[in-house]
């Protein structure tokens, strides 16, 4: 019987980063010595859940972006009005993927004042912003946190923590705000959004808001440089690239838009340049 | 919205306008988690909080402060949030505010709110760092558990696992390790793993390291040979992977081998299994028939090679009726006979199907080769004993035999398979050589199955009439439609060589449509043109067409379409379609009675009468050709089987049916059938079949033998 004798070397690999193969239980590193996206946002709102180097980081995308304070805060109030909304079309489940650190206004706080049986998971890659939840959520028995990626729906619509307080047989609302332009191309964005579609039964929703270049070009581009040297660089996208996310959703009126100009509760809310926002915003439903 | 300017009105004018001014101001300012108008609500109570205090008669500072305060308390913690408000609470309210008491007032507010805003960061602060704490908690108890997890990996893993320093010294290895290379773990500390490969693995295997180390790659992977510490080479699986310190540079390799000696073992066994049937351990179908390629290339010119199919009689009986472990058994066994009749050095056997056995003889002639299908037969046949049972098992055998120039092995096979069908359906239990002639004969009749439909469309079928007659005095009693193919390629083809096919393959029912539609247009034609004088054109319906639910309809719209009366025409049904599963006179007897047609039933012989014919409802019956035939060539006639004949005619004349018959050929049929009671007759004694244009003149002379 004649012997076979191969061998390879594995060269494809860069030799920077994790030095072997990282398995799945390995330890994450606990890094507060970068910035990350989730504690910037907290800065950007004007919370203190945030240390030095975040705020080195806000401070010189302030001077270049000066409307970044804007940016964040309108997303959320954005974030604010789809969960009001989804309660309202009877939505009482929610999964938010790259919840972030829990600053006040949260999606629990806002949907169980509405009914107080509403369930929500909360999903984050962030250690720090996911141990944090977990302190906030003690005692909360429809509320919980997962420590999970975006690009991994596995990891997310299988967990035993979603499996335990979401049914997915019945319509569920999904919030990814503000997290998909942290997806570059390359990760594949629409087959993600797909594979979270496919998941969800009829009747459910979409929530989504997108940063984009479309009005504020250079502010953007400059805080895109910046964010760069972040754990979390940033792919803005146009107006079309976002409504692709949505596809196989029936998109809300008014559509994709800039976000205050999604269901405002007031004509003052909406501003004089509501696309200064910089930010997308849309809420689909699966039919 | 909200904000509700009655309530407010009342206690101070401007209030309701102060507290929508004060929130357009500070909404801008910080992530409120509220609507515009639900924090209006709550300004415009710190409003009225303000505007009492700035009236009172002692100025409270506390109240403004808490004002302060629940501005924090409401989120309102924005870099620029105080700063909004004060400016608002200044502008609007010093029109009506005494100067002093309204920098007290804002001082207040200031105050109390700074106080909880230092509150509520330090408060956030302090949850952060738990927040951080937590994390890396987790993340060490994480940390651990890996640790303890890799030292499991490691102690008990079955693949060897060696922690080596940065010159490739082992430093420690795992037990795996260590038994699978012989070494104790002292032994394996003062080498490096290639100081255990042959010398040539071992050059290129530290030539590969070197480069490791140089960063040329992150890993690398082999099968290599090593050596036993007893000097027994063992094949592995060897991967070794640098592991690198925070700064990126190389730290120490870990080796892990595997040992694949086994895999090789596994993978030759595997391969066995691939090629043969693991019940019986036989060469299945595609080794065997590569194998037979083989040997049918290994022969000189002239020798012949012989192989018999072997299809085990009844196995889907046993496997279905007994149980699947008699099967297997049965299978088995009969392997191990066939494996003792086979002499090893010029046979070879497969399984070639479930129940069917293949084998293969080479310098065969065709005596060799039927002696020892003979006794492989009869080794088969041999009892077996199955679970608690003995069962007696046959074989049906195909063979062929030929010249080995030129063979080719898949067609031996299933030549040999074909004829084993024929054994099969010959009676099972017998060998039955290959015929070319019969092989080709059923291959012919596949392709002329294929072309019957386009042959309908393209006319190629043809409609004759024979003559009935009186057998007593020839007088003209009917005609019966006969029809024949007119294949371009084979000539005239007669219904016997293609009905059946027909039959087979579903083309029955317009074939049959069209060939009742002929009669009944010419029996049309000869009404109109003879009247009366017209006798019966009978045509033999196909069973496929007595058993088809809409006989009735189909026969209804052909008489319609022709001009036909029902009583003009016979239909002959075939015996075997006269009774239903019950023995009951099968119900479309009565329907084509009640249509008014004649029914007669056709071939009949000796066995088809059991039940006698009174019950049913029919006009007469017919003797299949083949019964007549039984009568013989010779002068005197066969008595066994003028007795068969008269106890048909017996059973028909107490039912007072007529009986016909059918094929005959000679002057002694027709006077032995005259005396055994036969009514009519057809065949050659009476005229071929032949156009209408030729028969005509019977119609007119009223016999079969008109004056031309």
């Amino acid at each position: 019987m004649p012997r076979r004798a191969g061998r390879h070397y594995d060269s494809a690999r860069p030799t920077e980063g994790a030095p072997v193969n990282q398995p799945d239980w390995a330890p994450k590193n606990i890094d507060v010595e970068t910035a990350s996206a989730a504690r910037l946002y907290d800065f950007f709102l004007g919370g203190s859940y945030n240390f030095e180097v975040d705020r080195e980081l806000g401070r010189k995308v302030a001077a270049v972006a000066p409307g970044v304070f804007d940016f964040t805060r309108l997303n959320r109030a954005f974030l604010r009005r789809a969960v009001r909304y989804l309660g309202e079309q009877g939505i009482d489940q929610f999964l938010d993927i790259g919840s972030g650190i829990p600053t006040a206004g949260n999606v629990h706080e806002i949907a169980q004042k509405a009914n107080p049986d509403a369930r929500i998971v909360y999903v984050d890659n962030e250690p720090v912003a996911v141990a944090h939840s977990e302190l906030l959520l003690e005692g909360n028995p429809n509320a919980a946190v997962i420590e999970a990626d975006l690009r991994d729906p596995d990891s997310i619509l299988r967990h035993e923590k979603t499996r335990r307080l979401l049914d997915f047989r019945r319509p569920i609302g999904l919030l990814t705000v503000a997290v998909y332009h942290f997806i570059p191309e390359s990760d594949d964005p629409l087959a993600l959004a797909a594979a979270y579609r496919d998941a969800l039964p009829s009747g459910s929703y979409l929530a989504l808001s997108h940063g984009t270049e479309d009005s504020l070009g250079e502010q953007i581009r400059q805080i895109m440089a910046l964010y760069k040297n972040s754990q979390n660089p940033v792919t803005t996208r146009t107006r079309e690239q976002v409504t692709a996310l949505f596809d196989g959703f029936e998109l809300v009126e008014p559509g994709v838009v800039f976000t205050p100009l999604w269901h405002p509760e007031s004509p003052e809310d909406i501003g004089e340049n509501p696309e200064e926002s910089s930010v997308y915003a849309a809420v689909g439903r699966k039919p | 919205m909200t904000g509700d300017e009655g309530q407010g009105g009342a206690l101070y004018p401007g209030l309701a306008d102060l507290a929508r001014q004060w929130t357009g101001a500070v909404l801008p300012t910080s992530n409120v988690p509220l609507s515009r108008g639900e924090l209006q609500v709550i300004l415009t109570g710190f409003a009225e909080l303000l505007t009492s205090a700035l009236r009172a008669e002692e100025f409270d500072h506390t109240q403004a402060a808490e004002v302060g305060r629940g501005l924090v308390a409401s989120q309102l913690v924005g870099p620029k949030a105080l700063d909004a408000t004060i400016r608002v609470l200044g502008r609007q309210l010093r029109p009506t505010a005494d100067d002093d008491r309204l920098v007290d007032l804002l001082g207040a507010v200031a105050g109390g709110y700074v106080d909880a805003l230092r509150e509520h960061i330090f408060q956030q602060q302090e949850t952060l760092k738990k927040a951080v704490f937590r994390a890396r908690d987790a993340a060490e108890k994480a940390l651990r558990a890996s640790e303890r997890r890799f030292r499991t990996v490691f102690t008990e893993s079955v693949v060897g696992i060696a922690i080596g320093d940065i010159q490739g010294h082992i430093v420690s290895s795992n037990l795996a390790m260590q038994e699978m290379l012989g070494y104790s773990s002292d032994e394996l500390r003062q080498r490096t793993p290639y100081d255990l490969m042959p010398r040539k693995d071992a050059e290129e295997v530290s030539a590969a390291y070197r480069k490791l180390i140089g960063g040329a790659f992150t890993s690398l992977r082999s099968e290599q040979q090593m050596l036993r510490s007893d000097g027994e080479p063992i094949w592995v699986h060897i991967a070794v992977t640098l592991i690198k310190d925070e700064s990126g540079q190389p730290d120490y390799p870990v080796v892990m081998i595997e040992d694949i000696s086994d895999l090789h073992l596994l993978q030759d066994r595997w391969s066995h299994q691939v090629a043969h049937d693991p019940l019986t351990n036989l060469h299945n179908r595609a080794l065997f028939v590569s194998k037979v390629e083989t040997a049918v290339g290994g022969l000189a010119p002239g020798e012949r090679i012989g192989l018999a199919c072997f299809g085990l009689d009844g196995m889907s009986v046993i496997n279905a009726g007994v149980s699947d472990q008699v099967g297997d058994k049965i299978l088995k066994t009969t392997a191990d006979r066939l494996r003792a009749v086979v002499d090893e050095d010029t046979g070879l056997l497969g399984r070639v199907d479930g129940d069917r056995f293949a084998l293969l003889a080479v310098r065969s002639t065709t005596q060799t080769m039927i002696d020892t299908v003979e006794r492989a037969m009869a080794r088969i046949t041999e009892p077996i004993a199955a679970g608690g049972r003995e069962y007696s098992v046959t074989a049906s055998v195909g063979v062929v035999e030929r010249a080995a120039a030129g063979s080719d092995p898949a067609q031996l096979l299933a030549d040999a398979e074909l004829a084993m069908q024929w054994a099969k359906e010959d009676g099972r239990a017998q060998w039955t050589l290959f015929e070319a002639d019969r092989g080709s004969r059923q291959r012919r009749d596949f392709v002329l199955a294929a072309q019957l439909p386009a042959a309908l469309r393209g006319g190629q079928f043809l409609v004759e009439f024979e003559p009935v007659a009186r057998v007593g005095d020839r007088s003209l009693a009917g005609f019966s439609v006969v029809v024949s193919w007119d294949h371009p390629d084979l000539g005239i083809l007669s219904a016997k060589d293609f009905l059946h096919l027909a039959e087979r393959t579903g083309h029955m029912l317009p074939l049959g449509s069209w060939i009742l539609r002929q009669a009944c247009d010419q029996a049309k034609a000869w009404h109109d043109e003879h009247g009366d004088r017209t006798p019966q054109v009978s045509v033999a319906l196909a069973n496929r067409m007595v058993g088809d639910q809409d006989l009735a309809a189909l026969l209804l719209a052909v008489l319609e379409a022709s001009g036909a009366q029902a009583g003009q025409l016979a239909l002959e049904v075939d015996h075997s379609m006269l009774r239903d599963a019950e023995g009951d006179p099968a119900e479309v007897l009565a329907v084509l009675h009640d249509m008014g047609f004649q029914v007669l039933v056709s071939g009949m012989t000796a066995s088809c009468c059991s039940h006698g014919f009174a019950d049913l409802p029919v006009h007469g019956i017919k003797l299949a050709p083949e019964f007549v035939a039984t009568l013989g060539e010779d002068d005197k006639p066969e008595p066994s089987a003028e007795r068969a004949i008269g106890g048909v005619v017996s059973a028909a004349q107490l039912a007072e049916l007529p009986v016909y018959a059918v094929g005959v050929h000679h002057d002694r049929h027709a006077a032995a059938l005259r005396e055994l009671g036969v009514e009519f007759g057809q065949g050659d004694h009476f005229g071929p079949p032949s156009l209408p244009y030729e028969v005509e003149p019977m119609i007119i002379a009223g016999t079969v033998d008109p004056d031309w």
